[in-house]
């Protein structure tokens, strides 16, 4: 089973791009990705519960192919929080999204412990928009040493960075997708942290799945370890049955 | 296949390179590559003269499986980049990469510029410029408003442009639908189906399949064309026919 673990709907006009939930569904049936985790632009970047009824929909079109991550803004404080909560539990969402870069709250910001407690509570995984080598998950990982928490570009361009930080903190996972095709990511991954803590993920449809998918593919590990990254992994952290 | 965008060589950052033409070959063999168009990292990022010196050694080795770019730094004087130049051509290479950012000019100065184009326009041969390598390296990126003069200043020339990211795109498109020598690349655009992305705006014709590897995982640039939505004529083009006739193979 694949499972992808970053994956988005929405639009980025800029790029001339777009991906409304059939399209992401068309992409995951061009590689065979079974699942994909998807949150939604409009949550990161405008308004996060019109986002996240949008992420409902397309868990209710497609409720064996789309898991939802819920996405607030931490600027929200308690009204965040409570629409984390409501959405998991009430609504089957399977996490929370977390993304720096439109909001300028960083992970380890104050403003974030509230999600991160209520995460722990919730027993559910927090994706993170991680550019920063992972330095911000640093700080954050051994204060809720509970919460899985998923570097989401695997630190970008400092992704040795973000290995070594995945290596500091056991509740630390790294996932694959960015533009960063550098051959090795994912070997020096596998041998720094295990490949139970690598996660397939595409950011689709602004990025292309086949970026993610080939690089483990052609990756000099064990097809055991192929395995683990592309689903199982992902599979145990959300305590699906495989 | 013709991998129109491979690099030989190291460098000095995270990536490990690949410094043996053995090594170079076999790779390109397992995953059905026939010939690569070759840069030297050491060329481009180093030393110009020692990167062409390797890479006209590859090509007398491997003659059917190599085509050979030079590298020059026109900041270094016209009539010392010229005779670099011709050495290199001379030599069996067949064209020439720029990375205007790592060598400390710009496109748009014409008086480095005028001289190197009017050769490559007399020799009726390719010029690549290098927008970024890859992210978060010391040697930066060539901005597309440069790239965007200097194709219209040289209309003669046919350009081709690596490292094109998927924010890129509509900037690339509008060039490719403006002008007729400015082909693109796609090994650094990772965006949702690349190839179908373009081709279903300006067509197949100055679209080139591009690996990136020693740098990038080498399948990666493949199964992008492989796997795109497209015809299977507009697959060939990309994978073979238009690097052919970009550098006039039969």
């Amino acid at each position: 089973m694949i499972i992808d673990a970053h994956a988005h709907i929405s639009c980025w006009e800029e790029l001339g791009i777009a991906g409304d939930i059939d399209y992401v569904i068309e992409l995951m049936g061009l590689y065979g990705i079974d699942k994909a985790c998807v949150s939604n632009s409009r949550s990161l970047r405008y308004d996060f519960v019109q986002g996240n009824d949008e992420i409902l929909k397309a868990m209710r079109k497609y409720p064996d192919r789309i898991l939802g991550y819920a996405t607030v803004n931490p600027w929200c404080g308690e009204m965040a929080v409570q629409e984390f909560r409501r959405r998991i539990l009430e609504q089957g969402m399977i996490g929370l999204k977390l993304h720096v870069g439109p909001t300028r709250v960083d992970y380890h910001s104050p403003l974030c412990e509230p999600l991160f407690r209520e995460a722990t509570a919730l027993d559910v995984p927090v994706l993170t928009h991680c550019y920063d080598g992972g330095s911000s998950a640093d700080k954050v990982a051994s204060t809720h040493p509970d919460v899985k928490i998923i570097l989401g570009h695997m630190g970008g361009a400092d992704w040795f960075d973000a290995i070594l930080v995945a290596k500091r903190h056991s509740n630390l996972f790294l996932e694959i997708c960015s533009s960063n095709m550098e051959r090795g990511i994912i070997e020096e991954a596998v041998k720094h942290v295990g490949a139970e803590r690598v996660l397939f993920g595409t950011d689709l449809p602004p990025l292309d799945p086949v970026a993610a998918l080939y690089r483990v593919k052609e990756a000099n590990i064990t097809e055991r370890e192929k395995r683990l990254i592309l689903g199982e992994n992902m599979a145990r952290i959300l305590k699906l049955e495989v | 296949m013709i991998d129109a965008n491979a690099y030989f060589g190291k460098w000095a950052i995270r990536t490990p390179g690949v410094g043996d033409p053995e090594e170079f070959i076999a790779t390109i063999d397992k995953h059905g590559i026939n010939i690569a168009v070759l840069s030297s990292l050491k060329g481009i990022i180093h030393n110009t003269r020692a990167g062409n010196d390797e890479i006209i050694r590859l090509v007398k080795l491997y003659p059917k499986r190599f085509i050979g770019l030079c590298c020059v730094n026109p900041r270094l004087g016209a009539e010392r980049v010229l005779s670099e130049v011709n050495r290199c051509l001379d030599s069996g290479l067949r064209g020439i990469r720029l990375y205007p950012p790592a060598h400390l000019y710009d496109l748009d100065d014409e008086e480095l510029m005028d001289p190197l184009m009017e050769e490559f326009e007399r020799r009726k041969l390719p010029v690549y410029v290098t927008m970024l390598l890859t992210l978060g390296i010391p040697y930066g990126a060539t901005t597309f408003k440069s790239l965007r003069c200097f194709v219209n200043r040289y209309r003669n020339v046919n350009i081709v442009a690596t490292g094109l990211g998927y924010r890129d795109r509509l900037d690339a498109l509008r060039l490719l639908q403006k002008t007729d020598n400015f082909y693109i690349e796609l090994s650094y655009d990772s965006g949702a189906e690349a190839a179908r992305w373009f081709v279903e705006r300006m067509g197949a014709d100055r679209i080139l399949m591009g690996t990136g590897y020693c740098l990038f995982y080498l399948s990666l640039g493949i199964a992008k064309i492989l796997t795109a939505r497209i015809t299977p004529e507009e697959k060939q083009k990309i994978l073979q026919l238009n690097a052919a006739k970009l550098f006039s193979l039969e």
